[in-house]
């Protein structure tokens, strides 16, 4: 299973706050941008044309899904199954990249 | 006004992007309040979308429950990456043609873009403050002007305008008539302080005796508008206080008021062009007048309809203004 999941990582910036942001509820497309920005706490901003090229994309890949809503003008999105393990290893790659570099930084200082 | 720019964006966007996320994104736009930050992001968007985004159609033909294929029509698609960049390199080829043709066009005046009149006296400036440095150890090449237009035959029979021509350009301009007594004095080959109609391009016969050589020379300054017009005592001959005056005396033959001359404005009248050589074949005695008796050559017999048409308040004679305006007339009637 994981070498199946190793063709989607590591994830680019935006897939990744995306899928981050989709992981606590289901958000519609602003609702995306805010949980983006503030995660990155204002860092990070997503414009609605990088977002909808990536949420296109995750949807095609499978790792996000369109979910019906009352609000006919809104499209909400969720994250799949398989999303939420191409986050889990992504953010399990992430952890030993960042302990890989705290070691290195405690050797040589 | 941002927000009409924000839906021609979204517009341009593929179709199928446009359709699925097109009203989510300018919802957005609306709730946001960077509007300027969205345009950037709606044309990097934009970008991405045709450029980076494979929109390839996967269409293969199926077969039914009875063995008939099935076919499906699509949506019309975007052209594939591939075709876009042979678009991009025809492209580059026309236009490397076209410029190829512009900067050998063969001496087609037609292929020219961009002056009506090509001449480097566009490219020379009239008027200059600076003073000569004569001790600058500098030389200056030009490179030749991609098009030089033939010298007119008019401009070669008249060493007037050859001369004042610097550039031979067919067009006498605003710095080359400034300096036109400068270059008038170059023609003044025997240094006698004036020119004579034979220093202006008159070739007469060396056999003619001096009366019609003295009658040919008057006509020749008066007939030709730039001679007529430097020659303002109508002696037959540009003194040296006329040479001096000649940029003045050009500038009143600039009919359009455009600062230089061209041809069609120092070319001679047709009519009078040709009034003039009958009256200097007919008149005889230089009276100014075709009298009856000078009817009676050879000469005039040829030019019958053309001397009664001309004589129709029955004078006895014809002047060189009644010719002028006979030939005028029978001029328009030919158009007619």
């Amino acid at each position: 299973m994981k070498d199946d999941l190793s063709k989607f990582l590591p994830l680019a910036p935006a897939a990744l706050h995306i899928l981050l942001a989709l992981a606590g509820e289901d958000m519609h497309g602003y609702g995306i941008m805010q949980e983006v920005a503030r995660q990155s706490e204002g860092a990070y901003k997503l414009g609605p044309g990088t977002l909808y090229d990536n949420l296109q994309r995750l949807m095609d890949q499978g790792m996000v899904l369109e979910v019906t809503s009352d609000d006919p003008r809104r499209r909400y999105y969720r994250l799949s199954s398989l999303g939420r393990k191409v986050l889990s290893t992504e953010i399990s790659r992430l952890e030993g990249v960042v302990r890989e570099a705290r070691l290195h930084l405690r050797r040589s200082s | 006004m941002t927000r009409w720019l924000y839906i021609r964006l979204l517009w341009l966007h593929p179709r199928t992007f446009r359709q699925r996320f097109g009203d989510e994104m300018l919802g957005i736009f609306d709730q946001s309040a960077e509007k300027s930050s969205l345009m950037v992001d709606g044309f990097l968007s934009l970008a991405r979308q045709w450029v980076l985004r494979e929109r390839a159609v996967t269409f293969s033909p199926t077969t039914a429950a009875d063995g008939v294929l099935l076919f499906y029509s699509t949506e019309p698609e975007i052209p594939r990456l591939s075709a876009l960049m042979r678009g991009a390199v025809i492209t580059f080829f026309l236009f490397g043609t076209i410029c190829f043709v512009m900067s050998h066009r063969w001496r087609q005046s037609g292929l020219i873009i961009g002056s009506h009149h090509p001449s480097l006296s566009h490219l020379l400036p009239a008027h200059t403050d600076a003073q000569p440095i004569a001790d600058l150890p500098a030389e200056v090449k030009m490179k030749p002007y991609p098009y030089q237009p033939p010298v007119s035959a008019y401009f070669r029979l008249m060493l007037v305008l050859g001369a004042l021509d610097a550039d031979q350009d067919n067009v006498i301009s605003a710095a080359e008539i400034d300096n036109a007594p400068a270059s008038l004095w170059k023609l003044d080959k025997n240094h006698d302080g004036k020119l004579s109609a034979e220093e202006c391009g008159l070739k007469p016969d060396p056999n003619l005796d001096p009366l019609t050589l003295g009658r040919m020379r008057l006509a020749f300054m008066r007939v030709h508008p730039v001679l007529a017009a430097l020659d303002t005592n109508h002696d037959g001959e540009i003194s040296e206080y006329e040479i001096r005056n000649a940029a003045a005396a050009l500038r009143t033959l600039d009919a359009n008021g455009d600062g230089k001359l061209v041809e069609n404005e120092v070319r001679p009248d047709a009519a009078v062009l040709m009034a003039s050589n009958i009256m200097f074949a007919l008149d005889k005695n230089g009276d100014g007048r075709i009298s009856p008796a000078e009817r009676k050559s050879m000469l005039a017999v040829r030019f019958r309809d053309l001397l009664d048409g001309a004589d129709r308040a029955r004078k006895g004679f014809v002047t060189e203004e009644d010719l002028v305006n006979e030939i005028r007339l029978s001029m328009e009637k030919r158009r007619e």
